[in-house]
């Protein structure tokens, strides 16, 4: 039955990724939404099956399948992820029309998500890998959709996963096969099981390529670069599946590879755990200084999978530990980088699609010159408001549970590093929480200027898209149950007791319905002893000057934090200084290259020219080393003038050779 | 096993092909289609009839007592798959060429002539076709001599300055290469044993086996464009595109690399000798690639260096064979399989530029997307699928040569793994130039008035498309089969 859901999910994207046939642009970009989201749906209907009968193995397409726990949680990211943005997508792509191209949406939007389920439920390397870069691909091909300020970024994008995630995904998989020795014994499982054969540098080789592959995906330093500008310069509801879901593959992936084919050591969980601690600082200070709505989302993406690897490094590091309590703490950590991963796919999936929709009203995504956008969009503000309580970790909202999970993982482990990297955690979640005022109070405070005036709410699809994320960012809130109830698969249901109140474990209780209902008497009690008052508008006092336009008078998105940022501008300045030193390495490689590529091409003919860079060199006539040696010979043998003569005595000598022989 | 389907197949075209040398416009189009269809009807039943009854079955028809064994076939799973995809392929780009060699081409306007065109490429065919099946050293060099002289037909098409010298380099070069290797070769076996039979290289002593291998390696790599005799294949896309395509994809470069495998297939107890020796070269020969992709702007001649490299490819997956992996054998194969499908869509889609813009400069066409929507959507996957992107076939391939390559060094020294850790620079190195030239070329402004191909090129780059996808997925498995045959 599983095994049919699945099959049923897949084929419905493939028909949506077909639906281009039908050539209208509407209708196309309708008909392959409405089959995503048949498909998500089915993959919801999937879950709920499979709940209580994991693992179920099978086939699909010849390819062995196994759906775990591990498996269920990501599939529920992107079943429920994918839904929202399916429905959103039905009036979204709209913006889009003139570009056309219906047809290439339909297929990569689909086989984009169709792709990412199979990375979950495959348990062959072989075809991870190649499920992970049709995902890749896919992906690509969304994001340069604009085909204008997204080209670069896209482009930056795939040849960063191509060297960084794919090349070492390729190595990874060849020491694999060099154990198990044909292609179908490639299945997970099988290579663990001859993992022991390799020899010490192969299995660290094995463990650095898995990393870098996944690092490279999920953005974290220093390979975040790529992320915000694809992720800022994609269509929306790409943005969200780049954000929400791809992403997450690659917590999938490190997790997957790191437990079901190589041994969770110590060494690797605080590389993990380190490497999460540095990126959540850097990508959450980063996402404090942005002013664009959707490159400050990226940035937040960057610094809240800093957060899932902190937890998933310390479930690494502690899981196997003999001290009991130990491999508890571990089992907790790793159960709340994944409950985090699976908050973050709602909150931020529903912020992109709130950004998206705030461009599709306004037309901007410049938060200096949003305002007022709450008046005229309710809904929009809503979501947007109960997603950005969730990504700051208020409580009565889904990140703070996970949140609070990994903070109590590193403070419990007793281990410096760790519980160094909690307070970073706790620290940095409050910059987070600053960083969403700005946004929030940026695009939906205050009173509509020039710009925002004539926003209207947007279509009801895509307030669906949102409502279902956001709403369900303050449920899993206020009952966690509903979703640890999924994220403790993979690690079994004894690390956290959940009930209907609440959740408790290691001697811990939280209960956030019954902080529900004391936050609520207490805010209704003040509501009624100290009614508010009618709010007073009033325009700025410009000293009688008519000269400046009332927008300059606002608090704009870059002033909210200049002096802290000043504060911390030595950070920057360290920040700016790696990136242009990774720029520097990519220019001496191209200077080098160039000065390499010089002998292949005839540049003496093109007089006065300095050879400054690779196009430089394309208008010469290529050199070859064969040509240099015999060349000389033809020209003399041609202006003997035998050249023709030459030819036919070359075939009669090999004929005569052959008759000879045949004659001996 | 009834051989006749295949012979038939080959003596087709070779005999249609003298014909078409007197015909000209719709007439040598019937002829051509005649002779591609049947002769891709009788391969695609032979296909049928050998997935029946699987095997490796040797048919002799020429033996004699002084020479040996003359003429013959073996049959097995990689020459009737190749045989299969040759005629496909070759049915294909002769469809396109009905339409590409015409009034309407911009850049290579043919008014008349078609006959000659046809009647290379049908001999062409034929001769790779009776390549593929041949059972003895001496028929390799027949039909290598046919085909070199084919290939010097069709470049030579335009009869241009450039075409006439690259015909003849092409020409030149691999008949150089046969006089100091395959030739050799043969004279050697046939004064010295009276066999040119492959079976009966099994027996050879290890001496002879290093010179009988290194002689027969001359004449492939240099089929094959491996360095050290490798521009005539850059130089050769002066010929009509449709010749060209022909020529990368199932042409005098795969021929090479099949006979190869055939010589590595039968051989016992190959020298490491052998083994430095080619894989010295093959490691020249990427190294060189590397750096002449991004020096290239003219599409055919950046596709030339692909393929150059990609038969590079091949022969590293033939190094793991050398060092006694099967599974060598079956990337080498798989690699070619899969090659010869995307670079033929590659070569097509290129051919497009030329035929509705005049050029082949990549530097002057932009805005692709909206004035040649197919040969967009074509040059996107082709290039991709060259740099080894999924779903198309290279990736599996590459893979496999990656994954048979790592398995057969594994605990070698460190030179051995050079060769395989190539392959993963050489197709990243692709991959960044495809994805840069694709920025630039296929979206922005565009550059030329909006292009039109005729509904038939467009059917074929489709039905191209679809087969490249589709046809990996079938092929992997029956590539299994192969195996080493001597000994």
């Amino acid at each position: 039955m599983v095994i049919y859901l699945l099959e049923l999910s897949l084929s419905l994207f493939v028909l949506g990724a077909i639906s281009g046939l039908v050539l209208e642009y509407k209708s196309v970009i309708r008909l392959s939404s409405a089959f995503a989201t048949l498909a998500s749906l089915s993959l919801i209907a999937l879950i709920v099956e499979a709940y209580g009968h994991l693992p179920i193995k099978g086939e699909i397409l010849g390819t062995p399948i196994m759906i775990d726990g591990l498996s269920l949680v990501f599939l529920t990211i992107i079943g429920v992820v994918g839904l929202a943005d399916a429905i959103y997508t039905f009036n979204y792509m709209d913006k889009y029309e003139k570009l056309g191209k219906a047809w290439v949406f339909a297929l990569a939007y689909n086989a984009f998500l169709a792709s990412m389920v199979l990375i979950v439920t495959t348990s062959h390397l072989v075809w991870f890998v190649f499920w992970w870069e049709i995902m890749t691909f896919s992906s690509f091909v969304l994001v340069v959709w604009d085909e204008k300020d997204s080209l670069w970024a896209g482009v930056e994008y795939y040849i960063t996963m191509h060297l960084a995630s794919t090349l070492p995904l390729l190595l990874a998989m060849a020491i694999g096969y060099s154990v198990v020795g044909s292609f179908d014994g490639m299945g997970f499982s099988d290579v663990a099981a001859h993992i022991g054969t390799l020899s010490p540098g192969l299995v660290k080789l094995l463990y650095a390529s898995f990393l870098l592959a996944f690092m490279a995906k999920a953005g974290v330093v220093p390979l975040h670069f790529w992320l915000p500008p694809a992720h800022s310069s994609a269509p929306s509801d790409v943005s969200t599946l780049l954000s929400g879901v791809m992403i997450k593959m690659a917590v999938y992936g490190l997790v997957r590879t790191t437990f079901f084919i190589l041994k969770p050591t110590v060494t690797f969980g605080y590389l993990v755990a380190m490497l999460g601690v540095v990126t959540l600082v850097v990508g959450t200070l980063y996402a404090l200084k942005q002013t664009n709505a959707k490159r400050l989302l990226a940035y937040h993406s960057v610094g809240q999978m800093g957060y899932i690897w902190l937890g998933v490094g310390i479930g690494i590091t502690l899981i196997g530990n003999s001290n009991s309590t130990l491999a508890f703490i571990g089992a907790l950590g790793l159960t709340a980088g994944l409950f985090h991963a699976l908050n973050h796919a709602l909150f931020k999936g529903s912020l992109f699609l709130s950004a998206g929709a705030i461009e599709y009203a306004s037309g901007t995504k410049d938060l200096n010159r949003l305002s007022g956008l709450y008046k005229l969009m309710p809904w929009t503000g809503i979501f947007a408001l109960f997603a950005s309580l969730g990504i700051s970790g208020v409580p009565l909202f889904n990140g703070f549970v996970s949140k609070w999970m990994i903070y109590e993982a590193g403070y419990y482990s007793k281990n410096f590093w760790f519980v160094l990297g909690a307070l970073f955690a706790l620290l940095i979640s409050a910059v987070t929480l600053a960083s969403f005022v700005k946004f929030y109070n940026s695009a939906f405070g205050g009173e509509p200027n020039e710009l925002t005036s004539k926003a209207k709410e947007v279509p009801g699809s895509m307030l669906i898209g949102q409502g279902i994320l956001s709403l369900l960012c303050l449920v899993i809130g206020v009952f966690p149950a509903i979703a640890l109830a999924i994220a403790t698969l993979p690690v079994g249901k004894g690390v956290i007791t959940t009930g209907v109140l609440g959740l408790s474990f290691h001697s811990i209780y939280f209960s956030p319905v019954l902080m529900a209902i004391v936050f609520g008497v207490i805010f209704v009690a003040f509501l009624l002893l100290l009614p508010p008052k009618a709010k007073e508008t009033a325009k700025p006092w410009d000293c009688g000057s008519t000269l400046f336009p009332e927008a300059t008078y606002r608090l704009r998105a870059s002033d909210y934090y200049r002096p802290y940022e000043k504060r911390i501008s030595a950070f920057y300045a360290l920040g700016g200084f790696f990136g242009d030193l990774g720029s520097e390495v990519i220019n001496r490689t191209i200077a080098a290259y160039v000065w390499v590529g010089k002998y292949f091409v005839r540049t003496a003919e093109i007089p006065w020219v300095t050879v400054k860079d690779v196009d430089d060199l394309r208008d010469g006539m290529t050199l070859h080393l064969d040509d240099a040696l015999i060349m000389p010979v033809v020209r003399f043998v041609k202006v003997v003038g035998i050249l023709s003569k030459a030819a036919v005595l070359l075939v009669l000598i090999i004929v005569a050779a052959v008759l000879a022989a045949l004659i001996w | 096993m009834n051989s006749t389907i295949f012979l038939l197949s080959f003596l087709i075209p070779l005999a249609l092909g003298l014909i078409e040398f007197k015909l000209d416009k719709k007439k040598a189009d019937i002829v051509m289609l005649i002779s591609a269809l049947s002769s891709l009807a009788l391969t695609s039943y032979g296909l049928a009839v050998f997935l029946g009854n699987r095997g490796i079955y040797h048919l002799v028809y020429i033996h004699s007592q002084g020479l040996g064994e003359v003429f013959g076939f073996v049959v097995d799973t990689m020459s009737v798959l190749m045989a299969f995809i040759v005629s496909l392929t070759a049915l294909l780009i002769l469809l396109y060429a009905i339409d590409y060699m015409s009034p309407t081409n911009k850049l290579n306007p043919v008014e008349s002539g078609k006959g000659t065109f046809y009647g290379w490429m049908l001999i062409l065919e034929g001769a790779v076709l009776g390549f593929l099946f041949s059972s003895s050293l001496l028929s390799f060099l027949v039909f290598a001599e046919v085909i070199a002289i084919a290939t010097w037909g069709v470049i030579r098409y335009y009869k241009t300055p450039n075409a006439r010298q690259a015909a003849n380099k092409a020409f030149g070069f691999i008949n150089l290469s046969m006089l100091f290797g395959l030739l050799l070769v043969v004279v050697f076996g046939l004064v010295k044993y009276h066999d040119t039979s492959l079976y009966a290289l099994g027996q050879l002593s290890s001496k002879a086996t290093l010179w009988v291998f290194l002689g027969v390696m001359l004449t492939a790599i240099t089929m094959s464009s491996q360095f050290p005799l490798y521009s005539w294949l850059p130089d050769s896309t002066e010929a009509p595109v449709p010749a060209s395509a022909f020529i990368h994809s199932i042409g005098a470069v795969e021929a090479g690399l099949f006979m190869m495998v055939r010589i590595v297939q039968f051989m016992n107890g190959i020298p490491k000798t052998a083994y430095y020796v080619i894989a010295l070269l093959v490691v020249i020969t990427q190294v060189m690639s590397i750096f002449y992709y991004p020096l290239q702007k003219d599409a055919k001649r950046l596709l030339a260096y692909s393929t150059i490299a990609q038969v590079g490819i091949m022969y590293v997956a033939l190094l793991g064979a050398i060092l006694g992996s099967a599974g060598g054998l079956q990337a080498s194969v798989y690699q070619l399989f899969n090659h010869s499908l995307v670079k033929s869509l590659a070569f097509l889609v290129a051919g497009t530029f030329g035929f509705s813009f005049g050029t082949f400069d990549m530097k002057k066409i932009k805005g692709l997307r909206w004035i040649l929507p197919g040969a967009a959507v074509g040059w996107f996957l082709a290039l991709l699928g060259l740099a080894g992107v999924p779903p198309m076939g290279l990736f599996l391939s590459k893979a496999n040569v990656i994954m048979t390559g790592t398995m057969a060094v594994r605990g070698a020294s460190w030179i051995e793994w050079i060769p395989v850790l190539l392959v993963l620079v050489d197709a990243t190195i692709f991959f960044m130039v495809a994805v840069l030239w694709m920025k630039s070329m296929l979206f922005g402004e565009p550059s030329y008035e909006k292009g039109k191909i005729s509904p038939l090129m467009y059917a074929v780059l489709i039905v191209l498309i679809v087969v490249m996808t589709v046809s990996p997925f079938l092929t992997l498995h029956l590539t299994e089969s192969i195996r080493f045959i001597g000994g």
